[in-house]
């Protein structure tokens, strides 16, 4: 498969997010906001970025035995990196993300992605990897978000947008909405792509 | 034993590597760390005081201000807003328990003994409804409340204090703390005072 193909599969036909199901819990976690669903989707890229990158580059070098912790030291290190440009740079969404920007780490789609992907795939085609699978979770975090930030508190990114006739649904924010959007949406991927031949 | 030798030096590389440019980007990050953090103080407290003019260095005291369950002694930064010599204000942080864990608010009091104003810094109230403490609408009508004439319980029990909707743990939490704060900068005033060190 070429760059453009490996870009585009992580956006759709292998969404981390509704193909793979892969990182639920900041999934969950964070789209109370579009604004949090962005920026986690942004960092969360970032490290695989930088972890499919030096993973790839250091296939050869790794040994199988030890390939585990030293895929962890290395996404570790991109988690930490990004956890201090944040507090330093864009302080306000750091602090609205909270715990979820370390918890990066245990994040399912980084570990998959450099045991399944860049530990055995040249390094430009572990960027195109990176780079779909990160835009790919961005995307179906800014949708969650979208539709949760919506209809719990009546904004988009913030502005109002409905609140002058809809009450909102402050269940939608809360645990049980990020449980019920994820769910239909899921339903909805699933039944989108069986019905594709 | 040389494999195993092997595989010992190629985490060491990794880790080494890993270390050094952990090294390298903490330490330029810090100082914006640092500036992020004070700009923040100061942001609340001119949220706190508004009006007055905050420097950015304050002189500060740090007292004790009571016991924690296992005995140890809770000790509390006072920041002094002061004007030629004269006290204008006092500004100070309290950790109230809410409903969804520690909430930090920044309070401030005026030489008067009326409350400056009262800014949620930090919680994890629910969302839509015990969130709504950071509102203006609540937070906002402590300013200018004082010990004497204000009634410091909530509107339902015949108080002066305006609950947040659906959410009287959280409204509670934050009244109490503001009054409790208050009632000990008024009564420990002339202590803050003497304890302050220049910055």
């Amino acid at each position: 498969m070429g760059f453009s193909a490996e870009f585009q599969k992580g956006i759709f036909k292998d969404n981390p997010t509704f193909r793979l199901v892969l990182g639920i819990c900041p999934t969950l976690a964070v789209t109370t906001s579009i604004k949090n669903g962005i920026g986690m989707g942004l960092a969360t890229t970032f490290v695989l970025l930088g972890s499919n990158i030096f993973i790839s580059l250091l296939r050869n070098f790794i040994p199988d035995k030890i390939r585990i912790p030293a895929f962890i030291v290395i996404i570790s290190t991109f988690v930490t990196l990004i956890d201090l440009l944040m507090a330093a740079y864009v302080t306000e969404l750091h602090e609205a993300l909270g715990i979820f920007i370390p918890l990066i780490v245990v994040n399912c789609i980084i570990m998959g992605r450099a045991e399944a992907y860049a530990s055995r795939s040249p390094v430009l085609l572990s960027i195109a990897d990176a780079l779909g699978m990160g835009i790919g979770f961005t995307l179906s975090l800014s949708l969650i978000s979208f539709i949760r930030e919506l209809l719990g508190s009546g904004t988009v990114l913030g502005y109002n947008v409905l609140t002058s006739f809809y009450e909102p649904a402050v269940i939608m924010i809360l645990p049980p909405g990020a449980f019920l959007t994820m769910g239909l949406l899921l339903g909805l991927f699933n039944y989108i792509s069986r019905r594709k031949p | 034993m040389g494999e195993l030798l092997k595989l010992s030096v190629i985490l060491t590389i990794i880790c080494s590597c890993a270390a050094f440019s952990l090294g390298y980007a903490y330490k330029h990050t810090k100082d914006p760390i640092a500036e992020q953090q004070r700009l923040k103080k100061v942001r609340a407290l001119k949220e706190v005081f508004s009006g007055y003019d905050i420097p950015s260095d304050l002189p500060s005291a740090e007292l004790i201000v009571g016991k924690d369950k296992d005995g140890e002694e809770i000790k509390r930064h006072f920041f002094l807003i002061e004007k030629n010599e004269d006290v204008l204000g006092i500004a100070f942080e309290l950790y109230p328990k809410g409903y969804g864990g520690d909430i930090q608010l920044l309070t401030g009091v005026t030489a008067k003994g009326n409350i400056a104003g009262v800014k949620v810094i930090r919680h994890a109230e629910t969302p839509g409804l015990g969130a709504n403490i950071t509102s203006e609408e609540f937070s906002g009508q402590f300013k200018g409340l004082n010990l004497d004439k204000t009634v410091w319980r909530v509107k339902k029990n015949g108080g002066d204090i305006d609950q947040v909707t659906g959410a009287t743990i959280s409204s509670s939490a934050v009244m109490n703390a503001v009054h409790d704060g208050l009632k000990f900068v008024i009564e420990h005033q002339s202590e803050i005072e003497s304890q302050k060190n220049e910055q």
